[in-house]
């Protein structure tokens, strides 16, 4: 397989007035989402989806990827200029940009940013053409029992990585894999869980429910914090390429960052977010001054930088190549592709060669865009930041209420989305994360089917799940990972009740 | 875990037995099968047996006190704000196919710009009105999303 007249291919497809339009929204609207606080690139892109039906698929998907890396790039912003991280893939930033912004080098901190962002995003993309074609063709040999392993233990490390109590990520979980069955049961027709509501008996729709859940709840939560005004000290942002001594510090961190990011950007759940703390965390150890780690290293922003965008590629293989996302972001984009009726899988990049190759082009065409979009724009995107509060949220709600409505033209979609609105708002204030239950509803008719189709293959003996390598290898991992997180609690909570003990003590 | 985390322990236990009962009138079928209502009888059973430790952990905080954590979580919480946002999002809900998108949602709007952050009326007025022009001219025009026209009668 010639990957490069392959990828050609792709460019023609990009290089189509509409795909390029829309490639140019999608990075536009991500940088922006990036840099405004208060709604991600979830939100965003559960907005934007009714958007999409009304175009091709390949021009949906490319829009919506869009999002998703321009949201990096938008996020590095905020972190070097304010020291608030747009996004939580660039967290990490604040550490070293902001000092270097503190000291005047503002410029050379976002320049490299974007510049190891564009290298990691494009080089990771090779990685990803050679590797998804194998992997497919190896995935196409998987039965049910394979499938369902590999979702299981995609679910139990997203709950394991995700941010509080991975008790809590377990509960969410299971939650979304129940609302994933209501609705009528593909294989038996058998209606579930609809308690007399008709309008249930096609299941729950995707943006509705990402939308409550990441759009409303998000500005339900944020509306109740008192609003400080912050105060932007920016000045002129001089000198925006980094110099021969920035270069030759970044170059290496650069590199690691790459397959730092597209590595662990292929793992369930960790994505962007952990490679760039894993990037940093390696920088610092190998570096031979760690104590200016903190201080304005510009490695500290090159490594962490490159490798989250490296990680929104490595992020698509497990979705072209078995049809399973690997976090919510992709759960969206298969939501997406779901709706025009295409199942990615093994056989996707084969039957549609057009959305695959088009999709990856628009990578390469949209990181170069954002390059383009960031440096010499620079000033825009520090006054977009300065957009107060109480216009950014009642738009935010609105888009949310047409949005709903315009997937089905149903007032129904609107109340599901407020309800879910509300259930988001009381998760978050118990501190239960919402990415593992809109995971697990996309996940949930696949992973069931499967379950089931096992079943069968086997005449009922549960042991086809460990006799076959690949599945056992998964169905212990995710077992492993169960209980440890079972037993984990138990210790916590001991230590815990310890800790409380000697305070009522003293 | 906190003391806090009882209540939700609670629903979690009491949803995962109902999800499991519900279940087994669905018909559980056999292992060489299965019946609709096999995986989420698992599935509820799991959801009952994972909110043991919360509510265990959680339970023994309560008994012991936790002299350190007084401030009730919902203290910082704006209800008035809050539940005014809700109304307000139902109300278009309910209203959306009978009065029309442009009036609705100039309405909106109106209590939107208003409670999130009080501000001048006028800044309110034009606001909204921009807000509802813009929104009509992308989402209606350029992207031909079917919203209700309602009173207004302007498709």
């Amino acid at each position: 397989m010639d990957v490069f007249s392959q990828l050609l291919n792709g460019f023609q497809v990009v290089f189509q007035p509409v795909n390029f339009l829309y490639c140019f929204i999608g990075v536009f609207v991500g940088q922006l989402i990036g840099v405004l606080p208060g709604i991600g690139p979830v939100g965003a892109m559960s907005v934007l989806l009714p958007a999409t039906f009304g175009i091709p698929p390949v021009t949906g998907v490319i829009m919506l990827s869009g999002i998703y890396y321009g949201a990096m790039y938008g996020g590095t912003i905020t972190s070097v200029l304010v020291n608030i991280p747009g996004e939580a893939a660039t967290a990490i930033t604040c550490l070293d940009g902001y000092q270097m912004a503190k000291k005047g080098r503002a410029g050379p901190a976002l320049g490299i940013a974007a510049m190891g962002s564009f290298i990691g995003g494009t080089v990771s993309l090779i990685f990803l053409m050679l590797l998804v074609y194998p992997l497919a063709e190896i995935a196409v040999k998987f039965g049910p029992p394979e499938y369902f392993a590999l979702m299981c233990m995609g679910l139990t490390v997203v709950a394991y990585l995700a941010k509080g109590s991975l008790i809590k990520a377990i509960i969410m979980a299971i939650l979304g894999l129940v609302l994933g069955c209501i609705g009528t049961d593909i294989i038996s027709g058998k209606i579930r869980f609809v308690f007399g509501i008709e309008k249930l008996s096609d299941g729950l729709d995707i943006v509705p429910l990402a939308m409550g859940l990441f759009g409303i709840s998000e500005v339900l939560t944020n509306i109740e914090k008192p609003f400080k005004r912050r105060i932007f000290e920016t000045g002129k942002i001089k000198h925006l390429l980094p110099n021969i001594e920035d270069w030759k510090r970044s170059l290496r961190p650069i590199i690691r960052g790459t397959f730092i990011g597209f590595f662990l950007g292929i793992l369930p759940g960790g994505g962007s977010i952990l490679s760039s703390f894993v990037s940093y965390s390696t920088e610092k150890r190998i570096s031979k001054h760690p104590e200016e780690f903190g201080w304005g290293a510009i490695e500290g922003v090159a490594g962490p930088e490159t490798a989250n965008n490296a990680a929104t590629a490595g992020a698509f293989i497990p979705l072209l190549a078995l049809g399973i996302p690997p976090n919510v972001v992709m759960a969206i984009l298969l939501g997406a592709l779901l709706i025009h009726g295409i199942t990615p899988g093994p056989l996707f990049i084969k039957q549609h060669p057009d959305v695959f190759l088009g999709t990856i082009a628009s990578m390469y065409i949209g990181n170069g865009m954002l390059l383009l979009l960031n440096l010499p724009l620079i000033g825009i995107w520090v006054r977009v930041l300065k957009i107060p509060i109480r216009i950014l949220f009642p738009l935010i709600l609105l888009f949310c209420l047409i949005g709903s409505y315009a997937v089905n033209n149903s007032v129904f979609d609107i109340i599901v989305m407020i309800i879910f609105g509300v259930v988001g708002y009381i998760l978050r204030k118990f501190k239960y994360e919402e990415a593992p239950l809109l995971l697990a509803f996309i996940l949930g008719p696949m992973l069931e089917q499967a379950f089931r189709q096992s079943l069968v293959m086997s005449s009922g003996d549960l042991s086809i799940f460990l006799i076959r390598p690949i599945s056992c290898i998964a169905i212990l991992l995710s077992f492993a990972l169960l209980f440890s997180t079972v037993f984990n609690v138990f210790w916590k909570a001991r230590t815990k009740i310890s800790k409380i003990e000697n305070n009522n003590n003293d | 875990m906190e003391k806090n985390d009882f209540i939700p322990g609670l629903i979690w236990m009491g949803l995962g037995i109902a999800i499991a009962m519900e279940s087994f009138s669905l018909k559980l079928g056999s292992l060489n099968d299965p019946g609709p209502g096999l995986l989420p009888f698992i599935l509820g059973i799991g959801l009952s047996i994972f909110s043991l430790p919360i509510l265990f952990s959680s339970l023994k905080i309560i008994i012991i006190g936790d002299k350190k954590n007084k401030v009730g979580m919902w203290s910082e919480v704006n209800f008035k704000k809050l539940i005014l946002v809700l109304v307000s999002l139902i109300g278009y809900s309910l209203l959306l196919e009978k009065v029309g998108y442009l009036l609705i949602g100039f309405v909106v709007l109106l209590i939107l710009f208003n409670i999130i952050e009080s501000q001048k009326r006028t800044t309110v007025l034009i606001l909204s009105f921009i807000t509802i022009i813009a929104t009509y001219l992308l989402f209606v025009i350029i992207l031909k999303v079917e919203l209700p026209p309602g009173l207004l009668r302007i498709r």
